[in-house]
Order: C-alpha cells, then sequence, then structure tokens
C-alpha cells in the first residue's frame, strides 16, 4: 500500500511540477497561449528541487526532478509538444517496505495545444486564448508512474500589454488508474482526477521600453498555483520568480510555496527551487 | 495670477501633453508612416522593405516572425524593432518576393500585419 502511494506522490508530483511546456512570455509554472511558429522548435531544460512534509506514510521527503520539455509548432495556431521527467526521491528514515531512495523516468507526457482567438492590438500588446489537450503516457518506472494513460483537457488564455504579461489557465486531468483495490481506496489510497488553476502575472523589469537595440528583457514573474483533486485534497501555491528572455534563449528561476492547503492523502509541499533553460531551434 | 493667464497656459499644456501621450501609443513613433495598400503581388522595391506587426511581445516572439521571413526566398536579412514594431526585410536585387509572401510569413509566424512603411 505505501508503494502505491508513493507511485501516487510521484505521478502527481510530475504532473504539479513542470509539466507546462514553455513558450515566450510564459512563467515557470505556468502555460501561456503563445506558442513557436511553424517549423520552429522550443526547447526547455527544467531542474527542481522540493521538500515535502507531512506524508501520511513517509513523513517527509525530498524529491528531485529534471523535465525535457520540446514544444514544435505544426500550423501557425497549432503546436504539439512532449515532456519527459527525470526523478529521484529521497525519503531520508527509510520505512518498513520502501526503498530510502528512488531514481528513474517519470510519465512522459504529450499535449495539443491550438489557438482559437487572438487579438493583437499594438507592436507588443497581444491577447491570445488556445485548447489544450493533453495524454499521459505510462513510461514511468516504480515509483513515479501510475501506469495509467490519463487523459487531460484545458483551456489557457495570454494578455500581454506593454511591460504587463498575465496568463491564466486550467487543465484537468482525468485519472485512468482501473486498480480498485477497496483497502487503498477507504485509506485514500487511489488517484483522484486533478484540476489544475494556475494564474500568472510577468512585469518587464528592464528595458521599460524596448528599441531597435533591444535584444533581451528581464521579467519578474508571480504564479498562484491552485490544486484541486477529486479525492479532496486541496492546496494553494505562490510561485515567484525571475526571467531574462534573449532573441533565442531564456533562463529562468523560480520558487514555490504553500499558500494553504487541506490535504488527507498525500505530502504537503514544504518548498520548491527551480531552474530553467530554454532555447529555440 | 488672474485666472484666466491660468487658462491661457493650462490648455495649451494639456493638449501638448495629449498629443505626446496618443504619438507613443502606436506603432509609427519614430518610424516610417503606413503606405497605401498596393498589389500583393507586386514585388517590393530592393534593397529594403518596411512592415509594420502587431502582437510581438518580447524576444523570443520576435524570433519567430525572423525565421519566417529570413526563409523565403530573396530576403537576404530582417531585423525587428521591437519597439514600435516595424520590422526591415533587406531583399536581393535579382529576386525581391511579393509583398502577399512576405504579409502571408508574417500571419504564418502567428502575428498580425498592419501595413508597409512608405518607403515601398
Amino acid at each position: 500500500m505505501a508503494a502505491k502511494k508513493l507511485r501516487a506522490l510521484g505521478a502527481l508530483a510530475a504532473l504539479l511540477g513542470l509539466s507546462s511546456t514553455a513558450a515566450a512570455q510564459q512563467s515557470f509554472y505556468n502555460l501561456s497561449a503563445a506558442q513557436p511558429s511553424p517549423g520552429v522548435l522550443l526547447v526547455r531544460e527544467v531542474v527542481q528541487y522540493a521538500h515535502y512534509r507531512r506524508d501520511p506514510v513517509v513523513g517527509e521527503f525530498r524529491l528531485a526532478m529534471s523535465e525535457t520539455q520540446l514544444a514544435y509548432g505544426l500550423t501557425p495556431r497549432t503546436t504539439v509538444m512532449g515532456i519527459v521527467p527525470l526523478m529521484y526521491r529521497d525519503l531520508g528514515d527509510e520505512p518498513a517496505g520502501v526503498d530510502a531512495t528512488d531514481f528513474g523516468l517519470g510519465d512522459a507526457h504529450i499535449m495539443i495545444k491550438h489557438r482559437f482567438w487572438k487579438r493583437d492590438t499594438g507592436p507588443i500588446d497581444t491577447m491570445r486564448a488556445g485548447l489544450i489537450l493533453g495524454l499521459d503516457i505510462p513510461t514511468g518506472t516504480d515509483p513515479f508512474g501510475n501506469g495509467g494513460w490519463d487523459p487531460m483537457i484545458g483551456a489557457v488564455f495570454t494578455s500581454i500589454k506593454d511591460r504587463h504579461g498575465f496568463n491564466a489557465a486550467a487543465r484537468y486531468k482525468f485519472n485512468t488508474d482501473e486498480e480498485d483495490d477497496s483497502l487503498a481506496r477507504q485509506s485514500g489510497d487511489r488517484l483522484a482526477d486533478v484540476l489544475l488553476l494556475d494564474l500568472s502575472y510577468l512585469y518587464r523589469i528592464q528595458p521599460a521600453m524596448f528599441t531597435a537595440s533591444s535584444h533581451g528583457a528581464w521579467y519578474l514573474m508571480a504564479d498562484v498555483n491552485g490544486i484541486y483533486e477529486t479525492n479532496g485534497d486541496a492546496e494553494l501555491r505562490l510561485s515567484p520568480g525571475i526571467m531574462y528572455e534573449a532573441r533565442r534563449w531564456v533562463i529562468e528561476a523560480a520558487v514555490q510555496l504553500p499558500l494553504w492547503s487541506d490535504l488527507d492523502h498525500r505530502g504537503e509541499l514544504d518548498y520548491a527551487i527551480g531552474l530553467g533553460f530554454r532555447i529555440l531551434f | 495670477m488672474p485666472l484666466t493667464h491660468c487658462k491661457r497656459l493650462l490648455i495649451p499644456a494639456l493638449a501638448v501633453l495629449l498629443i505626446s501621450g496618443c504619438a507613443g501609443g502606436s506603432g509609427s513613433a519614430g518610424g516610417p508612416t503606413i503606405a497605401e495598400a498596393g498589389n500583393p503581388d507586386d514585388r517590393v522595391t530592393p534593397p529594403e522593405v518596411r512592415l509594420l506587426v502587431y502582437g510581438m511581445s518580447c524576444p523570443l516572439c520576435a524570433t519567430n516572425v525572423d525565421a519566417q521571413l529570413g526563409s523565403i526566398p530573396g530576403v537576404t536579412g530582417v531585423e525587428t524593432n521591437l519597439g514600435d514594431g516595424w520590422i526591415s526585410v533587406r531583399v536581393s536585387d535579382a529576386n525581391p518576393p511579393t509583398r502577399r509572401e512576405l504579409i502571408e510569413a508574417v500571419e504564418f509566424s502567428g502575428f498580425t500585419f498592419k501595413g508597409f512603411g512608405d518607403t515601398q
């Protein structure tokens, strides 16, 4: 039962952690409705270290993740994305029947983003909205994958005006894991569907105004990440960060902190630190 | 100072502020103005043509437009000004692209073409 709960933790951590293949003007933990143009490939490599506490089974644990994210423009409106996470988990004190450390692949994720609306109102200003369809592929090794082909639907809206950027995204992931263990269910051990609601704000701190010689920009960013699971668990996280965006690459750093939580089935995030790099081909 | 004198100073000052504020809000500040729409199948005149594009909200976005315009045969260089939205496209004397090819490349990259500069 403990191993199953840990699979749930690994799968959820991967979903909540970083699974948002980054386009431009996108914060660390949220999506954006911007996307690469046809034939352009955006590669994002992200590493994150997180500490969790008050887990019902193992108490506290640390989770390190590295994600390779690819986004390729298929048409002017449609982008296909792929995400492959690599995970390392350290439980500290070894609970009975569970390895103290684990290292392996998480479940891969493919996603299609289709922009259905846009309004460009100025040289910099734009509003865009897109639909998202995604699917988890059970590539995860024990205990990081949940073994299911889990579909996801969602929508994302982006508004950028002068120095201010705003993103809002909603995603719902259906859990298709068929293991129906009554004992596990009673203990809340069964994986649940997940609703993710993310808001982010980006502020361009430098330059104040773009000019002909502008080749990069610094941004401050802040996310509020909401997580609701159909087993009743709910959590709000705050994720401030900083990003430098050049013409072909981006470096970014963020921390994630708990704002509020009501969790009975999994550990609560204590803090997370993330670093990322994106490059356009 | 009499009230009438204050009004005489205040009204021109407000007018200057209003005009300067409006000028800074569009993509034409300091750049060329938009020319009348020509025949889209006409070839552009070398050595350079300017396009006004909306929606390029960040440096990475501009690279998408550069990539699409740069892939057109006859285009030899692209320079994007994020500040005012004007893109300078250098074209070859021997094989300049048509206006339509440039417009379609901008739209293909996911942004909005607003017009050509008055140098064309």
